[in-house]
Formats: C-alpha cells, sequence, structure tokens
C-alpha cells in the first residue's frame, strides 16, 4: 500500500504505528526545537497534539524555526507552527495554546489528558514547572536542549528515573551591587550598569540599582536631572541629553572619586569632560545609528564621542515619539529592540571608557546584555529527531522507561569509540531530591536581614521554581497565593524572617511550603547565616551548595573552559553535556515574561572574559567563571 | 542590508561560525541528488542559515507515500515533479537563498555530463543506489569536488564525506590554542616580564600579577641555578612547580600563583612546530607554486619561509592570550605584547607571500590583509584533510580502505555488541548488494521476506570475507531488521542524519573545523552514533 503511511508501517509495524496515532501529546515550546518536533510528530503518525508557547515570532528565529516566514513576524508561535504543520497530515488534530505553560488553565488538570509530554523550552524556570506537573501526574517526560553545536535528550518518569531537579542546575549570575555601582572591572559589569540605567530613565525607576531615593539622607548626584523629564521638542531632548550624560559620566564619577571610593584602586576612574559630553549630544545627527551603515556596522567599536551621540540619538528617539514617550516610565530592557540595545552600548562604552574598561562592539554588548546561547538549525534537528525516537520507545512499551530510553548527548568530539550521540543509562531517583525524593531542602540566609517577601520571591519563586507558594510554620498558615489566597496575610511579606508571627524564623526553623498547581509540599529548613556580600551577592545559599571560594557555585559545576577543554575527550563531553540542560539552551531566548526587581537585571549575564566577551559555547556560558578577582574597595 | 548578511536573522548562527563562515557559505552553490525527506531535511538545514545558492536534481514525480514523510510536499502537489516541487518550497523558507531544480535522472548526466557535478562547491547526494554512487562519487574525486552522501534506510542513517585536499585554515579546536612562549620568550616579552620587581609591590599588586610574568620570572630562576638548562626530570619539574608555590606571599589566598602553579608546564615546555604542520610545509617546499595554485597554497610556502627565516623555526604567534587573574592595566599589556608580536609575524608572512604571488604574475592584492593574518593566526592547526576515495572503500578485497576500519570497530564493540554501528553499516552494504543484483530493495514484496532475509544475510557473510575481518557480531538479526526497514524512509530518523549532514555541508563549504573523515552512522534502534574511518 503506497499510502501516506507506508513508510511508517514497514519501519513501526502496524502494532506500534497503531499506539502512536491514538496517542495524545503534549509539546511544550514551538521555539527552534518546537518546530522541528511538531514536524517530526506530525510526519511520524502522531494524529493528536498540543502545543503551548507564550512567544511571539521574531526577526532572530527565522534562521532556525522554519515553520515561519517574515510576515510571521509579531504572530503567535505556537499558533502559526500549529497551522503550518496540520498541513502535512490533514488527519491530525493540532491544538495551538499561546500562553505561558505556568498559568493555572495549564496546570495539573491539563496535563492529565495527556499521554506523553515533550519539553523544547528555553529556560529552566518553565522546564522545572513541567517537570513537576509530569511528576504530579505520573506522565512520561521527554527533555531535550541544545547550545550551539552541543545538545541532549533524556526522558523523565516518576519513580523510575532522575527528575528534571534531582541533579542541581547551575544558578544565574548575580554580581555584587557595589560592583556595579562603583567599582566595575570588566565589561559585563558596563553591561549590567547600562541596563540598570535603562530602567532608570525609561522603566520602572525604583526597581533600578541605580535608584537614589529622593527623600534620601544624602543628595543625589543625577536623580533629579534624570526625572526632569522633556518636552518634545529637539533642542529640550538635547539639553536634557546633554545634563544626563554630565551627570553620569561627570559629576557622579567625580563626586565618588572625591568620596575615596577608590582609595588603593591601582588606576582611578577618569570622569569624562563634561564640556565634550554637552556638545556630542548635539551632533544626535551623526551618531553611529543615523549615519550610513556598511555592512558590519555592529561590529564597529564606538569610542567615547560615537557613544556619547549614540546616547542622545536614543533619548531623541523616545522622546520624540508619542507612541514612545507614552511608554517612559514602564519600558523593560529587551536586547532585540533596537533602541534599548543601542542604548546600553553607547552607555556601557562611556561607562567602561571612566573605569579604562575594554569597549564592546553592538554586536558583543548584545550577546552579553541578551546571555544569548548560539542556536542553530542543525543541532535541532538532530535533538528534535532524536526525541521522537524516543518517544517511539516509550510507545513501544516493551520493556520499563528506565530500560528502554536514554540519556543522550550530542558531542562536538567523538569519544575513544568515536561516538557523537552518545547514549547512558537513565538515573534512578535521587534520594535527596527536594522534589522527587526527601521533599526537604535547607536554606542558608541572614534571619535579621531578609524579609519575608524577599524570602518569597528570591528563594521559594526564583530558585526553588514554586510557582504559587503556601507557607506554613508549624500548624499556623503564613502565607497563600492563588485563587482563594487570604490577603491578610501579606501584612507578613515586609516582615523580617525574624519577626514573622509565632516566634519567628530562626536558625533551625522549618516552613512547610506548598504549592497546589505543582502538586509540591515542600519541608524548608532555615539555618541563621550572615553572608559576606562580596561572596554571596544574593544573600541565601540553598542546600548543600555552602560557598567554597568566593561566589556561590553549584556543586554540578562542570570544569571551566580552560581546564575541562585538556582533559580526555569524555571528560570535556561530559562538562559540556552537564552544561546543556543549565544553559537553559533550545532556541529562542526572546521575550521571558517580565519580571521585576533586581534578579532580572544583574542576574541573566553569561561570565565574561577581559579579553574578548562573546558566547560561544556551553562550556563558556556556564563554566570558566573568573569572577573571583573582583576589586571592590568601596562600600555602598 | 548592502552584503545581504542579514545580521539580525542570521543573529544566533554568526556568534558561531562568524562573519568568515557566513559569507563563505552565502557564496556557495550546492547540488542536492533525489528531493526525498534525507534530502529535503539535509537542505532545509542549508537553506534556513542562508546557503547562496542551490540545486535540486530528481527525475521522480511526487507520489502517495511521499506524504507521509516529507514536510514539503503535500496532496495538492501529486504528480507534480518532486524537484520542482521541492525547490518552491524550500525557496519560502528564506528570500535570501537562489535555487534551481533539474528535472532528470542523475544516472543520465552522470554517463552523459559528467563535467555538470565540478561546478559546485558541493555535491549531496542522497539515496542513491551503490551504482550510480561509486560512478558519481569518481567524478567528484577526478574533480576534487566535495561530495557528501547521506541515506537513512529505516531506523539507520548513513553519512560520508569524500575530500581530495580539502584546506581549512579555522580548524577551531576544542583544546587550549594560546601560546604563551614563557620558555622562549621574544625580546619585548623579556624586557616585560623582567621588569616587574615582586618584592617591591604591595600585597594587592602581588596577588594580581599575571601568571606569565610569575612563570617567566620563575623558569629565569630557575634557569640561572640549574646552568642555563630547563627542568627535565619528573622530579625537576615537580621542584619547579614547588618554586612557584614559595613565590607566593600566601599561597591559598594568591590566585594568581595559584594559576602559576596550575600551568606550570608551561614555563618549560618550548614552542614548536606541530608534526602534522611540519608535514604540510615539507610537502609545500616539496611542490612548486604554479599560476592555478590556491591562496592557501601560496600561504603555506610562505609560511615555511616563515618558520626558516624570521621565525627561527617556529610559527607566527598565534597572539591571543588565556584569561588568568589580573588587574586590569596589567592584563591589558601584556595583551598588547602579544598582539604585536603576532602583528608583526603576520606581517613578515604577508611579504613572503607577495613575493611568491609576483613570481606567479598575480598582484599581492589576490590575498587580503586579512587573511593572512587570519592564516597566521590558525598556523598551528591548519588542516589539508583527504578521505579515502569511494572506490577505494567499495573494492571488493581486502584492500578495500575499509577493511582496517571495519576490523578495528568490530574488534571493540559498543556495550551492546550487536548495535555497534559499523554492523549496520555492514548490513546496509549487503542491501546495496542486494539491489545491485535484483534491481529491488529486500523486503519491498511481503512475499518474499523470508527469501530475502536469507539473501541479505548471505549477501553479509561475504561481504565480511571479502573485506577479511570476521563476522564478529553479525548476524542473521542484522540481515531481518534491513529487511523488514525495505528502505523506507523515516521522517524522524530523515531529521537526525538531515541535522548531522547539513552540519557537516556547514563546515565543508565554510571551511571551518575539521569535517567528519569519513563515515557517520546512526543506530536509531540503540540510538548510538559512530564515526569510522574507511
Amino acid at each position: 500500500m503506497a499510502d501516506r503511511y507506508a513508510h511508517l508501517r514497514a519501519s513501526l509495524g502496524d502494532e506500534l504505528l497503531a499506539k502512536v496515532q491514538a496517542a495524545k501529546l503534549l509539546v511544550v515550546g514551538a521555539g527552534g526545537i518546537g518546530c522541528e518536533l511538531l514536524k517530526n510528530l506530525v510526519l511520524t503518525g502522531f494524529l493528536n497534539i498540543h502545543v503551548v508557547d507564550l512567544d511571539i515570532i521574531d526577526v532572530s528565529n527565522l534562521n532556525r524555526q522554519f515553520l515561519f516566514r517574515q510576515e510571521h513576524v509579531g504572530m503567535s508561535k505556537s499558533q502559526v507552527a500549529a497551522a503550518a504543520v496540520k498541513v502535512f497530515n490533514p488527519d491530525a488534530t493540532i491544538v495551538a495554546h499561546h500562553g505561558n505553560v505556568k498559568s493555572p488553565e495549564f496546570g495539573l488538570n491539563f496535563v492529565a489528558q495527556f499521554d506523553l509530554v515533550l519539553n523544547a523550552l528555553d529556560n529552566v524556570d518553565a522546564r522545572r514547572h513541567v517537570n513537576r506537573l509530569c511528576l504530579a501526574k505520573d506522565k512520561p517526560l521527554i527533555e531535550s536542549g541544545t547550545t550551539g553545536y552541543l545538545g541532549q535528550v533524556t526522558v523523565i518518569r516518576k519513580g523510575e528515573t532522575e527528575c528534571y531537579e534531582c541533579q542541581p542546575k547551575p544558578t544565574q549570575k548575580s554580581y555584587p551591587i557595589c560592583t556595579i555601582r562603583s567599582t566595575p572591572d570588566k565589561p559585563v559589569h558596563c553591561v549590567v550598569w547600562a541596563k540598570e540605567l535603562f530602567r532608570l530613565l525609561f522603566g520602572r525607576a525604583e526597581d533600578s540599582m541605580l535608584y537614589e531615593d529622593p527623600a534620601g539622607d544624602e543628595p543625589s548626584a543625577y536623580m533629579a536631572t534624570v526625572t526632569a523629564r522633556p518636552e518634545a521638542s529637539a533642542d529640550a531632548i538635547t539639553a536634557y541629553a546633554a545634563a544626563v550624560l554630565v551627570a553620569q559620566f561627570e559629576t557622579e564619577v567625580a563626586k565618588r572619586i572625591g568620596m575615596d571610593v577608590y582609595k588603593g584602586a591601582k588606576r582611578l576612574p577618569e570622569a569624562v569632560a563634561g564640556g565634550a559630553l554637552r556638545a556630542l549630544a548635539a551632533e544626535y545627527a551623526q551618531a553611529p545609528s543615523r549615519v550610513a551603515r556598511k555592512a558590519g556596522w555592529d561590529r564597529d567599536v564606538w569610542g567615547v564621542e560615537e557613544s556619547a551621540r549614540e546616547f542622545s540619538a536614543c533619548l531623541h528617539d523616545v522622546y520624540s515619539s508619542a507612541a514612545l514617550r507614552e511608554h517612559v516610565g514602564s519600558m523593560e530592557f529587551d536586547k532585540d529592540d533596537k533602541i534599548a540595545m543601542r542604548f546600553v552600548t553607547a552607555a556601557c562604552n562611556l561607562r567602561s571608557v571612566v573605569f579604562h574598561i575594554p569597549l564592546q562592539s553592538y554586536h558583543d554588548a548584545k550577546g552579553i546584555a541578551g546571555n544569548i546561547i548560539a542556536a542553530i538549525a542543525t543541532t535541532n534537528a538532530i535533538i528534535a529527531g532524536l526525541q521522537v525516537l524516543e518517544a517511539l520507545k516509550i510507545m513501544r512499551a516493551a520493556k520499563p522507561i528506565r530500560e528502554a530510553c536514554n540519556y543522550v548527548w550530542c558531542l562536538r568530539e567523538g569519544t575513544r569509540k568515536g561516538l557523537l550521540l552518545q547514549p547512558t543509562a537513565l538515573e534512578p531517583p535521587s534520594k535527596g531530591c527536594f522534589v522527587c525524593g526527601t521533599r526537604t531542602v535547607d536554606v542558608h540566609l541572614d534571619t535579621a536581614a531578609l524579609t519575608f517577601g524577599e524570602f518569597v520571591s528570591r528563594v521559594l519563586k526564583s530558585r526553588l521554581g514554586v510557582n504559587e507558594p503556601s507557607v506554613s510554620v508549624g500548624s499556623s498558615l503564613i502565607y497563600e497565593e492563588g485563587e482563594d489566597a487570604a490577603q491578610g496575610l501579606r501584612a507578613n511579606l515586609p516582615k523580617r524572617l525574624r519577626d514573622l508571627p509565632g516566634g519567628g524564623v530562626t536558625d533551625g526553623t522549618s516552613l512547610s511550603v506548598e504549592d497546589f498547581s505543582q502538586d509540591l509540599d515542600v519541608t524548608v529548613c532555615v539555618y541563621h547565616r550572615v553572608f559576606d556580600e562580596e561572596e554571596v551577592p544574593d544573600g541565601f545559599v540553598v542546600g548543600g551548595q555552602m560557598p567554597v571560594a568566593s561566589a556561590a557555585k553549584p556543586s554540578a559545576e562542570p570544569p571551566s573552559a580552560e581546564t575541562g577543554t585538556n582533559g580526555a575527550p569524555a571528560a570535556a563531553a561530559a562538562a559540556a553535556a552537564a552544561a546543556v540542560p543549565a544553559a537553559a539552551a533550545a532556541a529562542a531566548p526572546t521575550a521571558q515574561p517580565a519580571k521585576r526587581g533586581r534578579e532580572d537585571g544583574g542576574s541573566e549575564e553569561p561570565p565574561s572574559k577581559r579579553a574578548a566577551a562573546t558566547v560561544a559555547t556551553a562550556v563558556d556560558t556556564t563554566g570558566g567563571d573568573d569572577d573571583d578577582d573582583v576589586i571592590c574597595v568601596g562600600d555602598d | 542590508m548592502a552584503d545581504g548578511m542579514d545580521s539580525n536573522k542570521y543573529d544566533r548562527q554568526l556568534r558561531l561560525w562568524g562573519a568568515n563562515g557566513q559569507r563563505a557559505l552565502m557564496t556557495s552553490h550546492i547540488l542536492l541528488i533525489t528531493a526525498g525527506p534525507t534530502g529535503t531535511e539535509t537542505l532545509k538545514n542549508l537553506v534556513l542559515p542562508g546557503v547562496g545558492r542551490f540545486t535540486i536534481m530528481d527525475a521522480a514525480k511526487v507520489q502517495e507515500r511521499d506524504l507521509g514523510n516529507n514536510f514539503f510536499v503535500t496532496e495538492e502537489h501529486l504528480g507534480r515533479p518532486r524537484a520542482e516541487v521541492t525547490c518552491e518550497l524550500l525557496l519560502e523558507l528564506n528570500p535570501d537563498v537562489n535555487g534551481d531544480f533539474r528535472v532528470a535522472d542523475v544516472a543520465s548526466v552522470i554517463e552523459e555530463e559528467p563535467q555538470y557535478f565540478s561546478t559546485f562547491n558541493l555535491v549531496i547526494a542522497t539515496q542513491l543506489a551503490a551504482g550510480p554512487l561509486a560512478k558519481l562519487a569518481e567524478i567528484c574525486w577526478d574533480s576534487h569536488t566535495p561530495l557528501l552522501v547521506c541515506r537513512s534506510y529505516g531506523l539507520i542513517c548513513y553519512v560520508r564525506t569524500q575530500l581530495r585536499d580539502h584546506c581549512i585554515v579555522e580548524s577551531k579546536p576544542e583544546s587550549d590554542q594560546s601560546e604563551l612562549r614563557i620558555a622562549a620568550p621574544w625580546p619585548e616579552l623579556e624586557a616585560h616580564c623582567s621588569a616587574v620587581d615582586l618584592a617591591k609591590l604591595d600585597s594587592k599588586e602581588h596577588s594580581h600579577t599575571p601568571y606569565v610574568v610569575l612563570m617567566f620570572q620563575a623558569i629565569a630562576a630557575w634557569k640561572a641555578q640549574h646552568g642555563g638548562q630547563l627542568p627535565a626530570s619528573f622530579e625537576e619539574k615537580r621542584k619547579f612547580q614547588q618554586t612557584i608555590k614559595d613565590m607566593a606571599r600566601d599561597f591559598d589566598n594568591e590566585i594568581n600563583f595559584q594559576e602559576a602553579s596550575e600551568h606550570y608546564y608551561k614555563a618549560y615546555t618550548l614552542p614548536c612546530v606541530p608534526e602534522e604542520i611540519q608535514a604540510l610545509l615539507a610537502e609545500a617546499q616539496a611542490h612548486d607554486l604554479t599560476p592555478q595554485s590556491s591562496s592557501f597554497r601560496v600561504l603555506l610556502r610562505a609560511l615555511a619561509d616563515f618558520v626558516a627565516q624570521e621565525g627561527g623555526g617556529l610559527l607566527p604567534l598565534p597572539g591571543d592570550i588565556p584569561d588568568m587573574t589580573s588587574d586590569t592595566d596589567s592584563f591589558v599589556a601584556l595583551q598588547a605584547l602579544y598582539k604585536a608580536k603576532a602583528a608583526r609575524d603576520a606581517a613578515a608572512l604577508a611579504t613572503h607571500a607577495a613575493r611568491h604571488l609576483a613570481a606567479l604574475g598575480r598582484p599581492a592584492s589576490t590575498i587580503a590583509p586579512d587573511d593572512v593574518a587570519l592564516f597566521a593566526k590558525n598556523a598551528h592547526c591548519l588542516l589539508s584533510v583527504t578521505t579515502s576515495a569511494l572506490k577505494q572503500e567499495l573494492a571488493a578485497d581486502a584492500s578495500s580502505s575499509a577493511a582496517e576500519g571495519v576490523a578495528e570497530a568490530m574488534e571493540d564493540p559498543a556495550e551492546l555488541p550487536a548495535q555497534t554501528p559499523i554492523c549496520w553499516y555492514l548490513a546496509l552494504r549487503a542491501a546495496d548488494r542486494f539491489q545491485a543484483k535484483r534491481g529491488r530493495w529486500p523486503g519491498e514484496t511481503a512475499a518474499t521476506i523470508a527469501l530475502d532475509n536469507q539473501a541479505v544475510w548471505a549477501e553479509l557473510q561475504a561481504l565480511v570475507k571479502e573485506l577479511g575481518v570476521g563476522k564478529g557480531p553479525l548476524g542473521l538479526a542484522h540481515a531481518r531488521e534491513v529487511v523488514r526497514a525495505g528502505a523506507s524512509e523515516v521522517h524522524c530518523v530523515a531529521s537526525v542524519v538531515g541535522g548531522i549532514a547539513s552540519q557537516e555541508a556547514v563546515k565543508v563549504v565554510t571551511r571551518q573545523y575539521a569535517p567528519l573523515d569519513n563515515t557517520a552512522v546512526y543506530n536509531g534502534v540503540a540510538g548510538v552514533l559512530g564515526v569510522y574511518k574507511l
């Protein structure tokens, strides 16, 4: 029979093909891997697929997300992808959901209807959430990720295999506030600062690391200037741009030098002359983005003059446009927004000049600012193909998943036996896992300093991935979220942990944390400990991951790029592969759900190389951290 | 943009292969033979990143069975030429790409217009039967045209490269490529490192002196105490490492000294020209350049001159230094020193190249300064790849270039011996032999399955006998699987082979990274991919 299923019937056999056709699948993510995966599933005979993605299509997706065309830019990924693959088998039912997989509509009841879940995600946060949903509903989950030429596929099944959280994931990097505000010495510090300046000028100013309370004790050198929003006339905008430039790159720098912040520093920062800045602010028409650009303009490195002109040009672009002006005060930095990125590049380079730090091109600054992970069609094709082969093994159900399936790594260099795709046995669940094992986690923090609100947002939500926490001490509920949550308990949020009702949270207190949306129930044991901000900028440490040297490094950290690659290929490969899930690979790291607070600005950066801050490989993005020579002599 | 390089759309890949690689990709013309799933999946992954131009050659018309596994065809295309339909749809993926098609039987083009194939930068032959493939491979070999062979067969897939004198400047090896030359410093480095007086530094400066300086001073002191000799024995090397530790004021808290101690061997390791490069240089000197010589050959010859003259036996300095604990000023100063030396070396290389070009009657501008600099920077990892010819591999006796590789792989099987990918390579070849004799694939008709199993098994045994290797883990089961699959193409397997093959294609046309040499076999049953030199 030469029908559309002829090849499949020959390869899979009638029995397996029937199971495939009857199965109901959930695909989470319709980006680089997701496009390939949906196409592969439909052409492998799967007929009933739901796909969830919150993203819209960006032009930088088109080099690999082949279900999308130029005319789709700005449209929902899940909807366009579903419509595109549906064409390839009219028998198939593809249901698109445009939304965040963490929202309640995609909760436990939603997941319960599927036979199998496949992740095609680009971030750790959503992966953790889907992991918990699948554990709760006992659904097999096929997890995937790619970073440049590297990738991995693994299968998770409750009680049989390791879950996504059995191995600690390297956490995002935070930088000490004083390094960002006073003593930067790496390009990444200047990029973080520039993003904070963007927030101060165009976003929620009070959330910026550079915000200074106008009612505070010490007069701010720049807050009055920054908040004096200009009229739409060109002259007014130029005057504003000049004032902000002078305030940031002359007055504020001079003020800090005067405060002896840099006593003992090897080389003092140098303020940029205000007169020059004022003149340059008027020359915004000659900004690099305005003059005729030749190919590769984004790789040119702007010096003081070009950066100052560009800085002014960005302010002109924002304030002379009625549509953009309206959003001043609520803009979020987005690396794909050209104005935002031009501004950040210009501000970063001016800052770098002041502190004698190597300057960055627009392209490289974007790599740092967006924590951009390289992504190509070829690796995604391989990984998505492998995911479907694992799906077929699960469908065949000839053996338990842990025996039938593998953890497959896509390596850059072969193993000793010349293997480039290396399957390894799936590990059993880790007994100590706080999600699928003991359900207990230790947190070390300063109970006298941290507020309960910070604990909820930074420890429970950001680090432990809890979606809607309910928190109890002993038998009394002290906080809850969700539809019917008791609002009165919000009064506990501003309190220090030590001052919470029922005797407070002190050294050795156990908190019971529940999340009904994830069916999660965890005991959090709090231990009191005061950290040096330089050593632990987050202010807390989770689990057994106590800081050894300077930075709080995850225990499962791969060897650094320098040391890892000289070893045996297998060791390097393991390092690379281990980095992949952490690097939160996949394509489309765009349009993340809006987050507020400092973590967003300061923690997305890859470690920089002083010589050249590029994002090259997974090994570079999570290993090779060289941030241990921070010279911080001031104190904010 | 002016040169069509859309850095926004291509942003994520530019971060992997850079503007050089993208330019090479955008000026390449690739021929795809057979527009089935394996072929179109491979080409899709080249169209998306912006290959310059492609041509699809396929004589078939779209049939019902294509609909189930080929993403590029739908019901409305039934009966139209597959080459035309897939060309149209592939072009939709990326407006930057040009493409055309030929509705032609590849076997007759091979007979009638063998010169046609040499007009391409790369020929990708997919799902081609052994007979025409052997002829095509010979044509490509003779004309030095890179050839990529891909097939998917049931759950097995196969990729083979055939390259001849394929030169690569940016081979991008994974290991640390920095060269510090501490043991053989040039005068400026020596002056810079000796000028630092560690004793006079305050504790902050002391703990932020780059390890290059520390190791330079440590090795200088060692030589002074050992009659100018470098540490040689294991014992001496261990002692030397201890002297670095002893130089620290507070070893546990001076990360720069810890780094120096970790990299101590770099202090006494003398730089040298790697053997592979020596061989390339010897070959370059043995052959006179001709007006047709490629830039690579001219530069290689210039490099040999450089090593013999200015280089004093060494290659140009690459100029990059690894990150190290240091205050910014010291690091930048050190970096500038290495960069300046690298620039001087590149300039000397350019002078040699210009002289050779002049002798050939070609202007010096034939090779851009940036290309000379890139060549100089990569001088220690240049590659010239020549794989075995497919003809050699397919020789029907122990003279086959595959004999050794097969024997080696059979003796060192994977975890599940029967699933070692080499077994599936042999099984595919047995299926090819079956097809060559009978004009059909095994398992295509249900009635003859049992007979086909036996026939393929017989071919498999004959094949290993010809190659002069043992049967190893091979068994009737391998023949059965090949018969069961009946030459079907499963889409998800095509996706995997398409990903692997297109990545190799990018390597070949961008001349970056070491390409596959020469065969990859993926076994979708066990999920193992093996690479063999056959």
